[in-house]
């Protein structure tokens, strides 16, 4: 082998680790979910201030929370699976946030399914799953704009699944002042410490 | 003929260093390996009590590991010496497989004596990513890695050979002879023997590397991310294909140094005949599907799978062993053979691997393999077919090579010591079997225990036999003229 | 080069299929499945590389000149397929056009056409080498398609990527009997032919 080949070598594959150094994040994220956690936690992201429907039929603003930190899961109300356990979760959550009053924690679950997911079918999803008005929030987007933007701004995938519903990312994502400031698995055990550590 | 053979044989030159590395190597790394496994047994013995349970089980896994990679590699030289007689292969190749093997061997090594890791050679899925404790998934995944580039290593070799086969014969099926079996060509005579049982080891060799490629990168994917859990059973089926196959292929290459040196000593040609070809081409077809036998156990496993693992266990060793245990007794016979450390060894190979049958068959039938898998019986009978078959045939080509067999008084009685203590060795392992003695128990019971000294005696007599044959070689061979012709 | 008119036709054909595929109504035909990316696009853009080394003299001599062993190629052709095996980079593929133009630019060049060049110039022993590595990143990469608890791609629902693994171990499985075959029986051509050394 030639010194100009060994040279050769040692750059090709210096410059292909670096690459799947940088795509993978260090090698840490293989999926764009977790990628997507990744840079959100390297970064935090600036999100508009999304104008939504609530169970009540009233419209609210994200800036309405000024000095909370919201815990934000988008769901869709007929969704059989994902969306269920993640009810069940903020149910716990729930129970949390209860025995530690001081939190400025609130949760707050976001419809993608605007169209279908009226007020009414939203109250009756915080009841399926015993939530509390005053800690949990469910709503949805006021309009497809903001829909949209939701979307755009958070990274977050949504595609049909071929059954009349979504297959969506599962990730629960903790907002504050307008700042996307780090996504979580639903199922991380950490997740009622993080709350009582104030987000 | 002899014009169309000087052109495709590999120069005198280029056979001999690299075959002398290998050898030196490999009877180290026995002899080393050996008193690895004493040790075990003195434990399992309570004689040597500085042994405890986490540290017998990174000396089984360094026993088990080490002893079938280099059971591999001394195969292999022998293997890669002969049929470099017919074909031409490339010494450099051999040479980079050996460095592979040996920075795979770190690896392995260093997964065990640093890492700690100590799941048994077979790595069987899922227990290195459960280690409760004891090693962790760096040391686990360095152990598989290593597995991985010695399977490389082996393959360029395998490549290189079946090329080279390919240029000289046109393709892996004549080598083997099947065109002769089958009556589309005349029976060629002279077609070497080495050719085709080199040509099985290949066959058979490259399919189990292939699963190893796929089995040992899905338990690093396993190790790294633990939600991703590949069916247990099917994983285990790969792993005792790849295994199985491995470690089998190491006799069918050995015997090689028999169908090439007994010939000289009797000084009568072995000659290839249609059972011979039979009988290579049928091991080539069970050894790829015999390895079910180990797991009987598997209720889960389709019954048919232990059924055909149970009827090929009781054939498979026998066609290839029959020819090759009455072809050599025919050369014997009558024909003034003269007894020195090479030939005395070569037949001692032949002897194990003939009654290694015995216990073999037995093991190998489901009603007995459900009572008698975990006992020591197991250990017995591989230790039958590997310890007085295989290591016998690797010593007696290294007698050969190194000094033409003739080592004197010393090397006669060498024999006899190993001969003896490999014979009580198995004994005590196939006794301790049939009384229930479980295998893989660091610990034994106070009655079992005279059976574990008995048998860390009989290795220690081994070691001294093997060291009395392998250390005049080892001082020989750096200027030894290796010639076998 | 241009003698043979239907070759020139080829390559236009390849190379439209190859640009197509950044625009919308083309790329969400490939995109629309998992299978469709994986196994039909994927392929056909590293075709497309592989066969502009083939039939590329210029080509051929400027490699000659910068990779003469062919091993920098292999490493290059490696690494990006390591890349694009990758589940984030398909799934950014499907929606990120800057992605999408890199798939389209380095499946063909740095996949493709750096893996043909380094086969071309690998020695038997090495292709063997990537031949069974190959072989078995199908099986491997099957398996776990088909296991993944889940969902690798946001982009393709879990049943898409367990048919997809089925379709990539089912190639696997015919491909072990081609290669079986044509390895214990092959090559297929007399013997004592003489070997181009």
């Amino acid at each position: 082998m030639s010194p100009r080949t060994a040279i050769g070598l040692v750059l090709a594959g210096g410059l292909v680790t670096a690459l799947l150094w940088q795509r993978t994040a260090g090698f840490s994220a293989f999926t764009y979910e977790t990628w997507r956690r990744v840079e959100v936690a390297r970064e935090p992201v600036a999100v508009s201030d999304w104008r939504l429907q609530d169970a009540q039929g009233d419209f609210v603003r994200l800036s309405d929370w000024r000095d909370e930190t919201l815990l934000v899961g988008f769901i869709y109300t007929s969704c059989p699976s994902v969306c269920v356990a993640i009810g069940s979760r903020y149910q716990q959550l729930q129970r949390t946030l209860q025995a530690n009053p001081s939190t400025d924690v609130h949760l707050l679950s976001i419809s993608i399914d605007p169209a279908r997911d009226t007020p009414e079918h939203l109250a009756e999803y915080r009841r399926r799953h015993a939530g509390l008005q005053s800690s949990w929030t469910v709503a949805r987007p006021a309009d497809a704009q903001v829909l949209g933007d939701m979307i755009r701004e958070t990274g977050l995938r949504v595609i049909p699944d071929q059954l009349g519903g979504f297959s969506h990312s599962e990730s629960l994502h903790w907002i504050r002042d307008g700042q996307l400031l780090r996504i979580s698995d639903w199922r991380d055990p950490e997740l009622e410490k993080m709350i009582t550590d104030g987000g | 003929m002899a014009t169309q053979q000087a052109d495709y044989a590999t120069p005198e030159t280029e056979r001999t260093p690299v075959v002398k590395l290998y050898l030196a190597i490999g009877l180290i790394v026995f002899a080393a390996l050996m008193l690895v496994g004493v040790l075990m047994r003195a434990a399992q013995g309570a004689s040597l009590s500085s042994i405890g349970p986490a540290l017998f089980y990174q000396l089984m896994t360094l026993h088990g590991a080490g002893m079938v990679g280099t059971a591999g590699l001394a195969a292999l030289a022998v293997n890669w010496y002969f049929l470099s007689r017919y074909v031409r292969l490339n010494p450099r190749v051999f040479l980079g497989a050996l460095i592979l093997s040996l920075v795979a061997v770190a690896m392995i090594v260093g997964a065990i004596l640093i890492g700690k890791f100590a799941a048994g050679w077979t790595f069987l899925y899922p227990l290195p990513a459960n280690p409760l404790g004891q090693w962790g998934t760096g040391a686990a995944l360095f152990f598989v890695a290593g597995l991985l580039v010695l399977g490389v290593a082996f393959l360029l070799v395998y490549l290189d050979m079946g090329l080279a086969i390919v240029r000289r014969y046109g393709s892996i099926a004549r080598a083997l002879g099947l065109p002769m079996l089958f009556g589309r060509e005349p029976l060629d005579r002279t077609h070497p023997p080495t050719v085709v049982a080199s040509a099985m080891v290949l066959i058979v060799n490259v399919a189990g590397i292939a699963a190893g490629a796929v089995v040992l990168v899905m338990t690093m994917l396993h190790l790294v991310f633990p939600a991703l859990a590949p069916d247990a059973l099917l994983m285990k089926n790969l792993i005792y294909f790849f295994g199985h196959v491995f470690i089998n292929a190491t006799i069918y290459s050995a015997v090689i140094a028999v169908y090439e040196i007994l010939p000289l000593y009797a000084r009568r040609p072995w000659k290839v005949s249609r059972p011979f070809l039979a009988a290579w081409l049928a091991v080539t077809l069970m050894v790829l599907a015999v390895y079910p036998h180990h797991l009987l156990m598997d209720f889960a496993l389709p019954a048919w799978m232990a059924v055909m693992g149970q009827i090929l266990s009781y054939t498979s060793g026998i066609p290839v062993l029959v020819v090759t245990a009455f072809g050599g007794l025919m050369l014997i016979y009558r024909s003034g053979i003269r007894w020195d450390a090479a030939s005395s060894l070569l037949v001692l190979g032949l002897f194990g691997w003939a009654v290694g049958i015995v216990p073999a068959v037995i093991d190998g039938m489901i009603s007995v393999n459900l009572v008698m898998h975990n006992t020591q019986w197991v250990p017995g009978h591989f230790h039958f077919y590997l310890l007085i078959g295989v290591v016998p045939m690797v010593l007696g080509f290294a007698s050969y090579l190194g000094s033409n067999g003739e080592q004197g008084q010393t090397g006669r009685l060498g024999v006899g010591v190993f001969a003896v203590g490999a014979v009580l060795l198995c004994l005590t392992f196939l006794v301790s079997g049939a009384n229930s003695v479980p295998r893989r128990f660091a610990v034994h019971e106070e009655a079992w225990q005279w059976l574990g000294n008995l048998g860390a005696l009989s290795g220690g007599l081994v070691l001294i036999g093997t060291l009395m044959i392998a250390l005049p070689i080892l001082m020989r061979l750096p200027r030894a003229r290796l010639t076998t012709a | 080069m241009a003698a043979e008119p239907w070759r020139g036709a080829a390559r236009t054909i390849l190379l439209a299929v190859s640009v197509a595929g950044l625009f919308p109504p083309v790329a969400a035909l490939f995109e629309a499945s998992m299978r469709s990316h994986l196994l039909v696009q994927m392929p056909l853009l590293a075709f497309c590389g592989g066969y502009w080394v083939y039939r590329s003299p210029p080509l051929k001599r400027w490699l000659e000149r910068v990779d003469p062993s062919g091993y920098i190629a292999l490493v290059v052709g490696s690494g990006w397929f390591i890349y694009w095996m990758l589940p984030i980079s398909l799934d950014l593929a499907t929606f990120d056009p800057g992605i999408r133009l890199l798939k389209i630019v380095t499946v063909p060049v740095c996949v493709g056409a750096a893996l043909t060049w380094s086969w071309l110039r690998l020695g038997p022993i090495g292709r063997g080498v990537m031949l069974l590595e190959g072989w078995a990143i199908l099986g491997r990469l099957g398996w776990v398609y088909l296991i993944s608890p889940v969902q690798l791609c946001s982009n393709y629902l879990i049943d898409d990527q367990q048919r997809t693994g089925s379709l990539l171990l089912g190639a696997a499985l015919i491909s072990a009997v081609g290669i079986a075959l044509w390895a214990v029986f092959g090559p297929f051509r007399k013997p004592h032919r003489t070997e181009q050394e």
